[in-house]
């Protein structure tokens, strides 16, 4: 074997050594977090060209103009909350409906938004608390205003 | 284009004020300037408009505005004054190294992801719309009835939370006619950015070494990670800060620097601003880094001084923090002492699950074994590797060792306490053996600081029964974990890449 060449062993084998070993550890750790996020989001990407995020409170953006003056309303719901999607709809719809407070399950205010599983028990609860509908949006939620006695 | 205006008067705000607060000898780097100035200067910005908003008892743009320019023009005037005044304006900029170079180049690649990641839920994560963008717009368009974001019956967006991340948002949205979905895009960004950039100045600041962008793509390349930072929750705001005033406070003992201490202190401010845990954080910060300038004997008779300047820059900064906590906070809704209550008491049984939790949560594949590797890093001694470390290999095979208990025998309790007591003994052996690397006097504040705010965190979960424990340690506890993951890597690569602490 040439000198050359046993230098060059040499220089490898110090390489390996326990020295440079955390050096390594960290250029392996590194190749391999950024092959996982490489496809991650590569993965997210695609995903996101065929399917938008879904949002709920945007549901309630065609109410953001008619709460401009209006601190409190009330919210009325027949949904389970404990379920994700339905908690995370009444969250979303505070959200897009800032700066108006919305009360869960509270129908004494002047304004309430009915967020129920269907139509019907929308407009039988309006009708029960002698409210009248407003406003209907085309993913179902009614905005209703009580009749002052 | 108006969008980033905000960012740019922020930059510039907090790139003036450390320029203006250093002194003439040991200044800190141009990179770490830029990135301990941007996240300065968006606290600032963020502190004004609490003020404007306490003063006016709403958001008022023309006060917000002049504040804010006039603070600009005031710092610019001042920055060309004592440049002007001791000459100290550039000559010739030194050319940057090819490593430098490098370095940069692999900076701005990491960007990408993290730019990309952040659009991929443009409302962010729950707390995002729950909490933290819902107060952001409770201010911005609720005028004199922005308070009712602190009403109870808006206890599921916690109104006792500090208000530091909606008021950056705020601050980005005043060019703005309405509260778009893209400025607390582009904060989360930035703050997982200036994260990651900070930590490889602090790195390379504390190590002079070349390589010290490695850790910080090691981080943020983590999938779960970046998942975390882009959510546009609060957790990378409040890591940002805990680092920063973190490395301000070894900075300014490492280069006898007292201004430092004074924008470490501001950083502290901020910091109790940013969330309930991040002030309990603050708290911790400022009565560790007393006795740790006070045994450091580098400060030598600087110490008086060093102390007087961190708590000026406290006092300044935490006032926002406490108007809030009197003025405004409705107080903790969700808190119920555990200790006093019958109907929930804290248990023995609460204990396990939470030290439990703890093991799992810092083996979950989430991280990608992030903290083994910090930890197995912070005992690594490449004079030495094997003489005073014979305990490495028992302690991985521990760790297997309880993983595989926990996760395939569930009901054997005993097993898995004795395993994670095994576990925590070794461990303790070990920070034990390489005691003098590890806890050098110059950075005894990072180790100090992680010990009482893990053990206070612990105490928390213990002791506040509210909420179910093993859906609140779901929920919350990556989050802090995550929060402490920039301060833990710049304290294991301190340890690790410093040439004279691995002699020992």
């Amino acid at each position: 074997m040439s000198l050359a060449m046993l230098s060059k062993q040499k220089k490898y084998l110090r390489l390996l050594s326990i020295k440079t070993l955390p050096l390594l550890i960290l250029f392996a750790a590194l190749l391999f977090n950024s092959y996982t996020l490489y496809k991650e989001t590569a993965k997210s990407s695609k995903i996101r060209k065929v399917l938008p995020p879904i949002f709920y409170g945007n549901k309630f953006s065609a109410l953001r103009g008619i709460f401009t003056d209006i601190t409190e309303a009330g919210y009325y719901t027949d949904k389970n909350l404990d379920l994700k999607p339905h908690a995370a709809q009444f969250a979303q719809a505070q959200y897009m409906l800032t700066p108006t407070i919305l009360d869960l399950n509270n129908t004494e205010h002047k304004y309430i938004i009915f967020d129920c599983t269907t139509e019907k028990i929308a407009l039988k609860k309006i009708k029960e608390i002698n409210a009248k509908p407003l406003k209907r949006s085309p993913f179902g939620i009614i905005l209703a205003e009580r009749r002052v006695k | 284009m108006t969008t980033i205006i905000p960012y740019i008067i922020s930059f510039l705000i907090g790139i003036l004020l450390i320029n203006l607060l250093q002194g003439t000898r040991s200044k800190i780097s141009l990179l770490s300037q830029f990135f301990l100035g941007f996240g300065l200067g968006l606290g600032i910005t963020a502190h004004i408009l609490f003020i404007n908003l306490v003063i006016f008892d709403k958001l008022n743009k023309t006060a917000t505005f002049s504040s804010m320019f006039g603070l600009l023009i005031i710092l610019a005037c001042l920055f060309l004054f004592k440049t002007k005044k001791k000459g100290l304006l550039p000559g010739r900029i030194q050319k940057p190294s090819l490593k430098f170079i490098i370095s940069l180049i692999l900076f701005f690649a990491l960007c990408v992801p993290l730019w990309m990641n952040s659009h991929f839920y443009p409302q962010g994560g729950w707390d995002a719309w729950s909490a933290w963008n819902l107060k952001a717009r409770f201010i911005f368009e609720g005028g004199e009835s922005w308070k009712n974001m602190l009403d109870p019956r808006l206890w599921r967006s916690s109104p006792h939370y500090p208000l530091l991340l909606p008021l950056i948002n705020v601050w980005g949205w005043m060019f703005c006619k309405e509260p778009t979905f893209n400025i607390p895009i582009y904060t989360s960004f930035l703050f997982s950015v200036l994260t990651a950039g900070l930590i490889w100045s602090g790195i390379k600041e504390i190590t002079k070494r070349s390589l010290s962008i490695i850790p910080a793509l090691i981080i943020f390349t983590i999938p779960f990670v970046v998942k975390l930072a882009t959510s546009q929750y609060c957790d990378i705001v409040a890591g940002y800060y805990i680092l920063a005033s973190l490395l301000c406070i070894v900075l300014a003992q490492n280069k006898k620097n007292h201004q430092l201490t004074f924008i470490a202190g501001i950083f502290l401010g901020q910091l109790s601003f940013a969330k309930p845990e991040s002030m309990l954080a603050s708290l911790i910060i400022v009565a560790l880094s007393l006795p740790y300038f006070l045994i450091n004997k580098k400060t030598g008779t600087k110490t008086k001084k060093m102390i007087s300047f961190l708590l000026l820059g406290c006092i300044i900064s935490y006032l926002p923090t406490i108007l809030f906590k009197y003025l405004y906070s409705p107080g903790n809704q969700t808190f119920i002492n555990g200790l006093f209550s019958v109907d929930k008491p804290s248990t023995i049984v609460r204990a396990k699950f939470i030290s439990a939790f703890f093991a799992v949560e810092f083996l979950h594949l989430k991280w990608h074994s992030i903290w083994g590797l910090l930890l197995c890093l912070l005992f690594y001694n490449n004079k030495r590797p094997f003489k005073r470390n014979l305990l490495i290999a028992p302690l991985i095979a521990s760790v297997f060792f309880t993983y595989s208990f926990i996760t395939h025998n569930p009901s054997k309790q005993f097993t898995l306490i004795s395993s994670i007591a095994i576990l925590i003994l070794l461990l303790l052996l070990c920070l034990f053996i390489n005691r003098k690397r590890i806890f050098r006097e110059e950075i005894l504040i990072f180790p100090a600081f992680l010990f009482f705010y893990i053990l206070i965190i612990f105490a928390y979960y213990f002791v506040n029964t509210n909420f179910e424990i093993m859906w609140w340690l779901q929920v919350s506890l990556s989050r802090i974990l995550f929060s402490l993951l920039p301060a833990v890597t710049l304290w294991v690569c301190s340890v690790l890449l410093n040439k004279e602490y691995q002699n020992k």
